[in-house]
C-alpha cells in the first residue's frame, strides 16, 4: 500500500562560483556562499546527460 | 504551429496511392491525374509535353494550395485517344528527352575531357 | 499501336567548366524542362550533411542549438550520396538512423589552453572510420595546416566557433543523406541560373541614318557593355548579346533619339543558357547529371500501374483491346 520509500538523500551538488570560478560542493540547507571568496552568487553547473539537438 | 512537416512535402505515407486517375464525369474523353507529394517540377513538365500531342484537346495543371503537397493534372483528348494513354505517352516522351539529353551533355563532357561519374 | 514520338532533342554546348562551375547552353528543348532542371538541381539532388548532434560539453559564447545549426550547414564531399540510402528507408538499423550505412559519424574535440583564441574549423571535425571517405569540404589534417590566421583563405576551414583560454567544445555528429527540400543545408548548388539566349536584329537601314556621334551616344545609354564601335567600318556590333538585362534602355533611348525600331531583342524560347555554381559537396557537371537522373526516378515514379489502366471501365477494355488481346 505504500508507493515507495522516501527519496534518499540528495548527493551534494557542485556549483561554480560567479566571482572566483572555484567549485563548492552545497548540501540542502548550506549557506549559499563560496568557500574561497565569499561571493554569495553560486551557479550551477552544466548537466552531464548527453544533449541531442537536430541541425536544422 | 500548423505547418505540416517538411518532409511531407515528398514522402506518401503508407497506404496512398502516388497517382490517382479519376474520370471527368461530364466531358467526354476527360480526366483528372491527382498526383501526391509533387510541385510544379512535375506538374508543368508533363503538361508542356502533352501540348505537343495533337490528339490533346486540353491539358493543364494546378496546385490547390501552397500547403497540400499534391498536383492536379487535368487531361482532354480527342476520341482517338484516352487520357491515360497521353498520359503514359508523355512520360515516356519525357524519358527519352532526359535520356537523349543526359547523351547530349556526357559527350560534350568528355570532349571537354572533364572527368564525370558515369 | 501506332508508335509516334512527341519527343524534343536537345542538346549542350558547354563553355566553361571547372569543379565548381559549370557554364553551357541548352537548345532545342522547352522552358519547363529547364525549369524542372533547375528546381531538380536545387532541391532535389542529394547531399550528405550533419543532421543530428550529439553535445556532451560547451563552453563557448555560442550555446548548444547554435552550434548544432552551423555543423548543419557544412558540406561535406557527397559523392557517395546517390548510392546511400535515406535513413528513414534504412532496414539495417533498429529504426534510430544511426547504423554505419545510412549514416555517417564525425567527432568534435577542442579545448582552447592557450592566451591566444583558438579557432574551432570544419578541419577539426574528426570523420569516423568508414569505407568511402566524407569529409568536410577543403578537410585539412590537423598537422597540416599552421592557424586560422596563417593560413591563405582557400586553405582555411569554415569557421564554427572561436573558443577562449578555458572553454572547451566536445561533440558527436551524425551527418545524413537528404534533399534540399528538407532543409537547405542538403542544397549542393550555390546557384544555378539560366537565361533565354537574347537575339539582337539590328535595322542597318536605320543605323545608317545615324551620324558616328549619335551612334556612340546610343552605344553608352546601355548599361552593360553589349555593343561596340568598329575602329575600322564605325559599324555598331554586337559585342557581349548576354549582357542584357532586358532592362530596354537602349529601346528607350533609341525612341527618344526619334529612331524607334533601331534595334529589336527577342529572346529566344527554346534556347537557355545555364549557370550552375556548387557549394564543393559534388562537382557542378555530377550536380546536373544526378539532377537528370532524378527527375527520371520522379517521371518513373509517376507513371500509372497496371491496376489503374485496368480498372477504368471505360478505357481499360479499350486499352487492352488495342493492345491486341484479352
Amino acid at each position: 500500500m505504500d508507493g515507495g520509500m522516501a527519496p534518499p538523500p540528495p548527493e551534494p551538488v557542485s556549483y561554480l562560483c560567479g566571482d572566483c570560478g572555484a567549485d563548492n560542493s552545497l548540501k540542502p540547507g548550506d549557506v549559499i556562499q563560496c568557500r574561497e571568496c565569499g561571493y554569495r552568487i553560486l551557479y550551477k553547473k552544466r548537466t552531464r546527460r548527453i544533449v541531442q539537438y537536430e541541425a536544422r | 504551429m500548423n505547418a505540416p512537416d517538411r518532409y511531407e512535402r515528398f514522402v506518401v505515407p503508407e497506404g496512398m496511392k502516388k497517382v490517382n486517375y479519376e474520370r471527368d464525369m461530364k466531358i467526354m474523353n476527360a480526366a483528372t491525374f491527382t498526383v501526391q507529394r509533387e510541385d510544379h517540377t512535375i506538374g508543368n513538365i508533363i503538361r508542356m509535353q502533352l501540348h505537343r500531342d495533337p490528339n490533346v484537346l486540353f491539358s493543364g495543371y494546378k496546385l490547390p494550395h501552397p500547403l497540400q503537397y499534391k498536383v492536379l493534372i487535368k487531361i482532354q483528348t480527342t476520341s482517338q485517344s484516352s487520357p491515360m494513354q497521353a498520359y503514359n505517352q508523355a512520360i515516356n516522351d519525357l524519358d527519352k528527352e532526359l535520356d537523349c539529353l543526359k547523351e547530349s551533355f556526357v559527350s560534350k563532357c568528355r570532349r571537354n575531357k572533364t572527368t564525370i561519374k558515369e | 499501336m501506332d508508335n509516334v514520338s512527341y519527343q524534343r532533342f536537345p542538346t549542350v554546348r558547354i563553355r566553361e567548366i571547372k569543379d565548381d562551375f559549370l557554364k553551357f547552353e541548352l537548345r532545342n528543348t522547352d522552358a519547363s524542362m529547364a525549369n524542372a532542371l533547375r528546381r531538380v538541381v536545387l532541391a532535389e539532388v542529394p547531399t550528405i550533411a550533419i543532421d543530428l548532434v550529439e553535445i556532451e560539453m560547451n563552453s563557448s559564447v555560442l550555446n548548444d542549438e547554435f552550434i548544432a545549426h552551423r555543423l548543419g550547414l557544412i558540406p561535406l564531399t557527397s559523392e557517395r550520396a546517390m548510392d546511400m540510402k535515406f535513413s528513414r528507408d534504412c532496414d539495417a538499423c533498429d529504426g534510430d538512423g544511426k547504423c554505419e550505412f545510412c549514416s555517417i559519424e564525425f567527432t568534435l574535440n577542442v579545448k582552447c589552453t592557450s592566451d591566444q583564441t583558438l579557432d574551432v574549423t570544419s578541419h577539426d571535425l574528426v570523420p569516423s572510420d568508414q569505407q568511402y571517405p566524407v569529409y568536410p569540404v577543403g578537410f585539412m589534417e590537423r598537422a597540416e595546416y599552421g592557424g586560422y590566421e596563417e593560413d591563405p583563405p582557400e586553405q582555411r576551414g569554415i569557421l564554427i566557433v572561436k573558443l577562449r583560454r578555458g572553454q572547451e567544445l566536445k561533440l558527436r555528429a551524425i551527418a545524413r543523406k537528404g534533399i534540399g527540400k528538407d532543409h537547405a543545408k542538403w542544397s549542393p548548388a550555390a546557384t544555378i541560373t539560366f537565361q533565354y539566349e537574347p537575339e539582337i536584329h539590328i535595322n542597318e537601314a536605320l543605323m545608317e541614318t545615324l551620324t558616328l556621334e549619335e551612334k556612340k551616344e546610343w552605344v553608352d545609354s546601355c548599361p552593360t557593355k553589349m555593343f561596340d564601335i568598329d575602329a575600322n567600318t564605325e559599324q555598331v556590333v554586337v559585342v557581349d548579346a548576354e549582357a542584357y538585362a532586358y532592362d530596354d534602355e537602349i529601346i528607350k533611348k533609341a525612341d527618344a533619339m526619334g529612331k524607334p525600331g533601331l534595334v529589336n531583342i527577342i529572346s529566344r524560347e527554346d534556347s537557355f543558357i545555364f549557370t550552375i555554381e556548387s557549394t564543393g559537396a559534388l562537382k557542378a557537371a555530377d550536380m546536373f547529371l544526378n539532377a537528370i537522373e532524378i527527375l527520371k526516378m520522379k517521371l518513373d515514379a509517376v507513371r500509372l500501374s497496371m491496376e489503374t489502366e485496368e480498372n477504368d471501365d471505360q478505357f481499360g477494355e479499350l486499352g487492352a483491346h488495342m493492345r491486341g488481346g484479352l
